[in-house]
């Protein structure tokens, strides 16, 4: 062995020797725990959603600060409350929470869930509640007191005990009122027995929509409209009937009989919504 | 070796990558979070941004384009509660959410809608209870596109003529008539009566095939479905009893007797056609449809047969004797080619004037088949057995020969 090849192993096997004793974790704070010991969500989800919180700052509108109490925690909808006024179909699940020594393990889901539209949006109030009243202490005036609730409990189980919350779903800041949370009526899936919904254009879109799993019950159909998602449509329709008629008769009266009228020579194109 | 190594290198970089990228949330549909506001005022979800091709049609479109898709699909003059969150409130939808499905006659039944400022005229007849008379044409289209519920109420009758929807029609007649003039001393008596087999002729109304694409009134053409009715009326070449070879229709009469005629506000000649002469008194077959038979201009102040006391849509179902009778309906039609009021020939008196009554007391569509071919035999007194095949054919035999 040459020196030369033996100082080179020798430089080597130092390098190799210093480093050794750096021990890196593969991801740098992973262990930098999250409190989990106040009230509500305590581990913040735009953290990893960052691309959704983006989403709900580009418009004011339903969930996005329209009633003038600002946008939507995250939670009112990804870990959705005890709603009394609602399709009873939806379930009610529980997650996990913290809240000091209370210690909750989720059951149906752990941190978040995905939501139902119609979990909120099918019951059977609309329109003002309170008049001039959306700066009242919601709770301690009145929704903690079970009588004041339609189920005889206090509002939501209890798990929103601040205004704040309250009023960004409930009042209206623009003309001091609360609110119900609007039904979507007209397809015949509310509480509401006159929502038939039965000359509903959109009727097989949204119950297709409920038998697709790809998201929660209606929401394909209700985000598709609702939102600035953008859809891809396939319309097949048809361009041509078919009429079969006949000159039916008697022996004194004659008269063209309809037989038939089937719809024929579909075509298909394409629609592309959020272009 | 080296394709070792090269795989060992590939499978570390991919790793990599994975390991990199999977610390990114991305959200099942983008933008699924950024929400449409529809606090406004009428509705705020632009349907045009899915519905992009019934927006061409419409500004392709005669009728309508000037209306906004609000105004027909969330009409709300039937009742129907439409969700909608105008201000602060909301009002949520009953029989609907964004938008319904009309019915024509939502709009162009009873005495017509104003919308926005427009006025959406009744369709006559078809806004009378049960469509109006028997005498109206289409009302069998009209009640069977309801009963076949297709589309909303009657709407693919209505689709049919008055947009680009394209209709393939089989129409089912008997092949042939056959009876017999019986000449006795009490008058002419029909006889013999038999029909053919069931013959099916295909008219294809062949357009774009596009619903929302409305016609204008003057682009609805008759033989655009009925072209095997016109093929049979559209034959002005002379028989050899200088009769015309026209079934459907006739304009000329006899041999040379006094009872020679030629009745100018049938004659087929007279409409712009591949057979026209050069003298066009009607501006298209519609017209010559219309006028000279099935939705003729009546006077006002004249008498005029009961058919035309009822209001039908766009034609009437008649024979040549529902105006051709006995009665004196003195300039009660207007001639457009003599450009006159006038008054349909009297028919049948002396030896002939049971044949009305026979002939009347036949089906429909039997009765002007009588007419036509006594009229091409070119015999007034023609007793005998006739054949006359239906439309498209206008072919007729009088005892076995070709008239």
């Amino acid at each position: 062995m040459s020196v030369r090849n033996f100082l080179l192993i020798l430089a080597i096997t130092s390098v190799i020797s210093f480093t050794m004793a750096q021990t890196a974790s593969i991801f740098a704070g992973q262990h930098v725990w999250y409190n989990l010991n106040a009230s509500g969500s305590d581990v913040p989800c735009e953290k990893c959603h960052a691309d959704v919180a983006a989403e709900m700052n580009v418009l004011t509108g339903p969930h996005t600060g329209e009633t003038g109490y600002g946008q939507f925690k995250c939670e009112y909808c990804h870990r959705f409350p005890p709603i009394w006024r609602r399709n009873q179909t939806f379930e009610n699940y529980t997650y996990a929470s913290v809240n000091g020594s209370d210690v909750i393990p989720g059951k149906e889901a752990h941190a978040a869930s995905t939501v139902p539209c119609m979990y909120c949006h099918s019951g059977d109030k609309y329109g003002v509640k309170h008049a001039n009243a959306a700066n009242y202490d919601c709770w301690s005036m009145c929704h903690q007191d079970p009588s004041q609730n339609p189920n005889g409990r206090p509002a939501h189980e209890g798990r929103y005990t601040n205004n704040e919350d309250c009023r960004r779903c409930h009042a209206n800041a623009h003309t001091g009122d609360v609110y119900y949370i609007p039904p979507a009526g007209g397809f015949g899936l509310t509480t509401n027995a006159s929502d038939t919904g039965k000359n509903a254009s959109h009727l097989s879109f949204v119950l297709s929509a409920i038998e697709n799993e790809t998201m929660k019950d209606a929401n394909e159909a209700c985000i598709a409209c609702h939102t600035k998602m953008r859809v891809e449509i396939w319309f097949n329709v048809t361009t041509e009937a078919k009429i079969t008629v006949n000159n039916s008769y008697t022996q004194s009266y004659s008269y063209w009989d309809v037989e038939e009228i089937t719809p024929s020579n579909y075509t298909t194109y394409k629609e592309v919504k959020g272009e | 070796m080296r394709q070792t190594i090269a795989l060992a290198f590939i499978f570390v970089g991919v790793a990599s990558l994975i390991l990199f990228t999977s610390t990114d949330v991305f959200t099942l549909f983008a933008r699924q979070h950024t929400f449409v506001n529809i606090s406004f005022a009428e509705n705020d979800i632009n349907c045009v941004d899915c519905h992009h091709r019934i927006q061409n049609e419409l500004n392709n479109s005669a009728f309508h384009k000037n209306l906004s898709c609000e105004d027909c699909h969330r009409f709300t003059g039937t009742g129907i509660t439409f969700a909608s969150g105008d201000g602060a409130s909301a009002t949520p939808g009953k029989e609907a959410h964004a938008a319904y499905t009309p019915r024509c006659l939502d709009c162009h039944g009873g005495n017509g809608t104003w919308i926005n400022g427009k006025f959406a005229p009744p369709a006559p007849a078809f806004n009378e209870t049960d469509y109006g008379s028997d005498v109206s044409a289409h009302k069998p289209l009209v009640k069977q596109a309801l009963a076949f519920n297709l589309s909303v109420g009657e709407n693919e009758a209505c689709l049919a003529c008055h947009t680009n929807y394209s209709i393939n029609f089989e129409f089912k007649r008997p092949r042939y008539f056959v009876f017999t003039w019986n000449k006795g001393s009490g008058g002419f008596t029909l006889s013999n009566i038999n029909y053919g087999d069931t013959n099916s002729t295909n008219v294809l109304k062949f357009e774009s095939g596009w619903k929302h694409e409305f016609k204008a009134l003057n682009q609805i053409r008759c033989e655009d479905c009925h072209s095997d009715i016109w093929q049979a009326a559209n034959h002005p070449e002379p028989n050899n009893n200088r009769s015309t070879k026209a079934s459907h229709v006739c304009w000329k009469w006899y041999k040379t007797d006094s009872h020679h005629g030629n009745n100018p506000m049938h004659n087929v000649t007279y409409v712009y056609s591949e057979y026209g002469i050069g003298i066009y008194h009607y501006d298209n077959i519609t017209e010559y449809c219309t006028l000279s038979c099935h939705k003729p201009r009546v006077n006002p102040s004249a008498t005029i047969p009961d058919v035309f006391k009822e209001t039908a849509h766009a034609a009437y179902r008649v024979s040549c004797y529902h105006c051709h009778n006995n009665t004196d309906y003195t300039n009660a039609f207007w001639n457009k080619p003599k450009n006159s009021w006038d008054t349909p020939r009297f028919t049948h008196s002396g030896g002939h004037d049971t044949i009305d009554d026979e002939a009347l007391s036949q089906p429909l569509f039997l009765q002007a088949e009588t007419c036509i071919s006594c009229k091409r035999s070119g015999d007034r007194w023609g007793d005998g057995t006739y054949k006359t095949y239906t439309e498209p054919n206008n072919t007729m035999y009088y005892d076995s020969s070709q008239i």
